[in-house]
């Protein structure tokens, strides 16, 4: 325990500490929690029978397929198809054989042959960015194709493009399937978050959504520049050479790094309770969701990635662990769903709105295995650091000349 | 429990290249001289001592207790590597505190020590420094500190005096020598006036190879006789340097006073026998060994 304490005291007084907690404070919590409760932001009121209640995604193949469809023929006569294939936008234009496969899809789907054709008989709708939006009559798209070949052709059109499309299975049902919500739905969604959530766990998970895309960067480099101040400090051999365990010692450094890490999670969790509290009666409000949420959502999240990073910064330099934590984050993060349809193995989960109580609960049991799943490989990973320090200690790693030129802890 | 080292028939490789070869050693109470040319396997022998390098055979206790077992020997061993420090920001009472914990000491016990070794090593003035505000000799002197913390059997230091001044070299040793009162001091040092003046046992080590161990004095005695000084014309110097391992030059307008080893009578008009110092007794067990060539080159 005193050394967990003296670790903690070595890590939350480092420069790189206070930099790692002024970047999670402002790009997790206020450049967006912070930032979506702004001044124009009003509480949910209760629906009121004949309102407007939005969209949602809802199980309708008709619409589905003559909403994808239409929007894949204007894409085409357009020849102009926006995709996200690494989470930025792009632009793709298409040529020669691949322009004629998106017309076979399309053939198949419609049993139009001739779109250059059927175009000219189209009314053009609006224009923007040279791009002409054609009111596309009725397809009957069902009557030429079942519905399992329609969303395999959607997805040959997606691959087409290269992928990241709005006619990716990931993608596909929330731009194209989407329906009215009833006033009964609408009522479900407010009792949802009113009551069942107490209001402020819905917004713990909007809360948690955005300190989780961080947390899978931004540790790597409290990590690194920790763990290699021993050698920077040249105070290697003297640590090596006292009597403590190495598994006693990883496990406190481990242990305050994690406790580091949660600190501007847990600061932020007081003041996303004070901003929720300005829009809501705060007696209605749970006061400990934000806190219980930051532990069973982020902290799995935190455990993993310094679990991991610890054990890459025993093998390789800390700008491989950089990029390679970068890269981690880049796929999972950026490139990843925001809805709640995240899988056992996703690190980043996703969960970009207060509300959807029903779809996150839907997921609950993936959510659970999923946290355990990255809690054990973070306390596995930790466990095979302290085989890895251990090694260096005992001057058995350090021997071997690729690892020293490679490794952060010459000995 | 003996309280002594015994090293016997140690190898140690790295790759191809020896580092440690068939080293034989018995190490006792008191303070004990490694001496050596850089690179002479000095580190790597006081590291396989210290359990932070695995040796590739051979056998060695310290105080009866087989090196494998490390956990002891961290225990009864005080280790100051050559070219160490500490966390820069942390206060050296901190530094010493944070050790003291990692050596599993309890926290009235840890006082205990702290405050009486900064006394003893003269730095109870400055406990409240950050290390980065400290010179070289105050931060050897606090390397000591740490390395006495929890009162081990074995205190190895390694090139402890290498970058002092001449002052703080002297103070230096003087605490080496109070220290190893009760207790065995191993000093790998490649300064031969470090072991002249604390060392009563040393060895000379030479590419892995142990060249000569025992008494100081009998160190002096190999040498009697071998060592000569004569005043030539300077201009005489390459020849002289070319026949013979000039331990020393003194240069007063064209004439200069060069002193060296040679066994038997050099063919020098003028030389004339004197009484070898360390210094001299270590370059010629380096010759007598096949160490240096004539004129002192490897």
């Amino acid at each position: 325990m005193m050394l967990y304490v003296k670790e903690l005291r070595r890590v939350v007084f480092s420069k790189i500490f206070i930099l790692f907690f002024a970047a999670e404070v402002f790009f997790a919590f206020f450049t967006q929690f912070w930032h979506d409760m702004g001044l124009s932001y009003k509480s949910y009121d209760p629906p009121v029978p004949g309102g407007d209640y939005g969209m949602m995604v809802v199980d309708d193949p008709p619409t589905l397929t003559q909403e994808a469809t239409a929007s894949l023929i204007n894409d085409y006569i357009n020849n102009k198809y926006t995709t996200y294939p690494y989470g930025f936008i792009h632009t793709v234009h298409l040529k020669g054989t691949d322009k004629d496969k998106i017309a076979a899809i399309l053939n198949k789907l419609t049993g139009i042959t001739d779109l250059d054709k059927y175009a000219s008989g189209l009314k053009v709708e609006c224009s923007y960015d040279d791009y002409n939006q054609y009111v596309v009559p009725e397809l009957g798209v069902l009557d030429n194709v079942s519905i399992d070949d329609f969303h395999a052709l959607m997805t040959e059109a997606d691959n087409i493009l290269g992928g990241g499309s709005v006619y990716s299975p990931d993608e596909i049902m929330v731009n194209f399937s989407l329906g009215p919500m009833t006033y009964e739905e609408a009522l479900a969604e407010y009792n949802g978050l009113i009551n069942d959530d107490r209001i402020t766990n819905g917004y713990a998970r909007l809360f948690c959504d955005y300190h989780g895309i961080f947390m899978v960067l931004l540790p790597v480099f409290l990590i690194t520049v920790y763990l290699s101040s021993d050698r920077r400090s040249k105070m290697q051999q003297l640590i090596f050479s006292r009597r403590i365990s190495s598994v006693k010692l990883v496990m406190a450094r481990f242990a305050a790094l994690v406790t580091a890490e949660m600190l501007p999670v847990i600061f932020t969790a007081f003041l996303a309770n004070v901003r929720v509290a300005q829009y809501y009666d705060p007696a209605m409000m749970d006061p400990f969701a934000m806190f219980k949420y930051s532990f069973i959502w982020i902290l799995p999240t935190a455990v993993a990635v310094t679990g991991i990073d610890m054990l890459l910064t025993g093998l390789i330099p800390a700008v491989a662990v950089v990029i390679i934590q970068f890269g981690v984050w880049f796929m999972t993060a950026v490139m990843g769903s925001m809805s709640s349809d995240f899988g056992v193995f996703d690190l980043v989960i996703r969960h970009n709105t207060e509300m959807d109580r029903k779809g996150f609960m839907d997921n609950i049991n993936v959510f659970a295995q999923n946290r355990l799943f990255f809690t054990a490989l973070g306390l596995v990973c930790t466990l095979m650091y302290v085989f890895v320090w251990n090694l260096r200690r005992e001057g058995r790693l350090g021997e071997s000349k690729l690892l020293s030129k490679m490794s952060l802890h010459k000995s | 429990m003996d309280d002594k080292i015994e090293i016997r028939n140690v190898s140690k490789k790295y790759g191809s290249k020896t580092a440690l070869e068939n080293i034989d050693l018995t190490i006792g109470k008191g303070m004990f001289g490694l001496l050596g040319r850089n690179g002479a396997g000095k580190t790597t022998l006081m590291k396989t001592l210290a359990a932070l390098h695995p040796k590739n055979s051979g056998t060695i206790t310290v105080c009866g207790v087989p090196i494998e077992e490390t956990k002891k020997i961290r225990t009864m061993t005080g280790y100051l590597p050559q070219d160490f420090s500490m966390y820069p920001t942390m206060r050296v009472e901190e530094c010493l505190d944070y050790l003291g914990v990692l050596s599993g000491m309890d926290k009235a016990l840890r006082k205990e020590r702290a405050d009486m070794l900064l006394k003893k090593v003269n730095l109870e003035k400055h406990r409240r420094k950050k290390v980065k505000e400290l010179s070289g000799g105050m931060k050897r002197r606090l390397g000591i500190a740490q390395a006495l913390l929890h009162d081990p059997r074995v205190l190895i230091v390694d090139e402890p005096t290498a970058g002092l001044d001449p002052e703080e070299r002297i103070r230096f040793r003087n605490l080496l020598g109070e220290v190893a009162e009760d207790r065995i001091v191993i000093l790998s040092t490649h300064i031969v006036g470090d072991i002249e003046a604390s060392c009563e046992m040393a060895a000379v080590m030479n590419e892995g190879r142990i060249l000569w161990t025992g008494n100081v004095k009998d160190l002096l005695k190999d040498a009697e006789g071998k060592v000569w000084t004569v005043t030539i014309e300077s201009r005489f110097l390459p020849q002289i340097k070319s026949l013979y391992s000039v331990t020393g030059m003194v240069m007063q307008g064209s004439q200069t006073t060069v002193r060296f080893v040679h066994e038997g009578t050099p063919d020098v008009t003028g030389a004339a026998q004197t009484a070898p110092c360390l210094e001299d007794a270590y370059i010629y067990c380096l010759f007598k060994n096949g160490c240096i060539d004539l004129g002192g080159e490897e």
